[in-house]
């Protein structure tokens, strides 16, 4: 999902190559696999809030879309924080104060259910929880906002098989033209009275077919000149030639090795000292 | 026949009676509990207890459990008991021993020493060694070896090591890669805090966070420095 699109901008986090992009990228996806408190993905989030404001984000535009992604990273990591309440769920903080109950919600032998309470590790797991998503979702809009699909593409390229290279560059290159296009049945269905406000659930589902049907149709319409376009290029026939070639420059080795250690550094500090282990 | 028996049953209670009313209550030994703990109010384990009476003899010998308690038989009668940690003398108190049990809380003078090593504040060195040693005479009195906790705190590291000493002088060495000596007097508990040493996962974690800084700097420097150069041209 790409909640804002790539803008060209003079800014020194868009002038790096896509190399540089995705493993700073690559390096807070690594972090956010790791911790399960939020002191260190803090840190994380502030370096990442850094990086976003080198490259003039627009956090407005990105909050305004992003919301019910927070919201609801909110609601689940703290409604399932409340099952987080056994010692055998800790494994640094120590038990009597991870385990120290502000509120029991269900006693224990609740059917379904079973003990569930506000404990300390528990809202503390929560909030790392909501914390990752929170990072998670900034991270990927940032990637999408400072890097062009046909640079992401030239990275696959290096790696896949060239046919599946063009199938994920395809992928992420029209989903922004067919949201646009269901945008503009939705605005068509509109214009005829069509209406999406029932609160029952079959009827909602049901108002949905006069726009699947048209968008299908779409898809299957852009695919078929997409194929017509590539037949014409000769797609398959062999190799392309590479019109962009990757260049380090000094700030993209520095932001590389600064992805690094960083990263590094974090990870050494949660196997040394336990950081970040709840 | 009968009468006889009576008689001398009789005349054999009497004299059971009288030779129990007579014994002296010195005799029959009260449970008496001795329960050490330190400054802090923790207990004080394998201290060593001894109870000596008026004339100074020893009558009692017994180390501590893990409650930080003794307990030992005494009879009635006035006796000192003196409670030994790590070679010196902690506690002591008088007490008197009546016809009851009795329970003998014993506040020693042994305080907490809590070690921090934290090279430059921030980085914890967990692999170092913390050796204790008697100030005046040079003996050692208690070795912490590596690794060293680094406890749950919410918002800062650091590895520490809790000892609990009698009070007096002593010199603290710690040891890692390098070593660090500082002399304190104990008369309370007290934190020390060693910012100089080393150990092989800080210098790692140190030399990482300089590269991350100043990568980070020179990255922000070098891009701005290139975009005012490309806008002049």
């Amino acid at each position: 999902m790409v909640f804002i699109e790539f803008e060209a901008k003079d800014t020194v986090i868009h002038r790096l190559n896509p190399v540089a992009k995705l493993v700073w990228f690559g390096s807070i996806v690594v972090l956010l696999t790791l911790y399960l408190e939020p002191q260190p993905l803090l840190i994380v989030f502030l370096l990442e809030v850094l990086v976003g404001t080198l490259a003039k984000v627009p956090w407005r535009k990105l909050l305004a879309r992003a919301w019910w992604a927070f919201l609801l990273s909110i609601f689940g990591g703290y409604t399932y924080s409340i099952w987080i309440n056994k010692p055998s769920q800790f494994w640094r903080i120590p038990p009597e104060l991870g385990c120290k109950t502000i509120l029991v919600i269900t006693p224990e032998g609740t059917p379904l259910m079973g003990y569930t309470a506000i404990t300390v590790g528990g809202l503390l797991w929560g909030t790392a929880m909501t914390l990752r998503v929170f990072i998670g979702v900034i991270a990927a809009s940032i990637l999408t906002f400072i890097t062009p699909v046909s640079d992401l593409a030239m990275i696959w390229a290096k790696f896949l098989p060239y046919k599946l290279s063009f199938i994920c560059t395809t992928g992420v290159r029209f989903y922004p033209v067919m949201i646009e296009k269901i945008q503009e049945i939705m605005t068509a269905a509109k214009s005829r009275g069509w209406d999406m406000s029932s609160k029952n659930p079959v009827k909602r589902i049901r108002a949905v077919f006069p726009i699947v049907i048209p968008a299908s149709r779409e898809a299957m319409l852009l695919a078929d000149k997409m194929a017509l376009a590539m037949e014409a290029k000769a797609f398959g026939v062999r190799k392309p030639t590479v019109l962009k070639t990757i260049e380090f420059t000094p700030s993209d080795i520095l932001f590389i090795v600064f992805s690094i250690s960083f990263t590094i550094m974090m990870f050494l500090m949660w196997w040394f000292y336990g950081f970040g282990m709840l | 026949m009968d009468l006889e028996c009576c008689k001398v049953g009789g005349i054999l209670l009497l004299v059971i009676v009288i030779s129990i009313s007579s014994l002296p209550a010195s005799a029959v030994p009260r449970v008496v509990k001795v329960i050490c703990t330190d400054n802090e109010g923790r207990a004080l384990c394998e201290a060593l207890v001894l109870v000596y009476d008026l004339k100074g003899e020893l009558v009692f010998e017994g180390v501590t459990k893990e409650n930080g308690s003794v307990v030992m038989k005494l009879n009635e009668g006035n006796y000192t008991i003196r409670v030994i940690w790590l070679n010196t003398l902690v506690g002591s108190k008088d007490i008197y021993v009546s016809k009851y049990s009795l329970t003998v809380p014993i506040n020693c003078s042994v305080y907490h020493l809590k070690v921090i090593v934290n090279f430059l504040y921030l980085i914890p060195s967990r692999n170092v060694d913390v050796v204790v040693k008697n100030a005046s005479s040079g003996h050692l009195v208690k070795v912490v070896s590596k690794p060293l906790e680094v406890p749950y705190r919410f918002y800062s590291l650091s590895a520490e090591a809790i000892i609990r000493l009698p009070k007096g002088k002593y010199e603290v060495v710690v040891r890692g890669i390098n070593l660090q000596t500082k002399h304190i007097v104990l008369r309370k508990s007290t934190t020390v805090l060693f910012t100089q040493v080393y150990s092989i996962e800080s210098i790692i974690i140190f030399i990482l966070l300089v590269a991350t800084v100043i990568t980070c700097l020179g990255f922000i420097l070098l891009g701005r420095l290139r975009i005012r150069r490309l806008k002049e041209r």
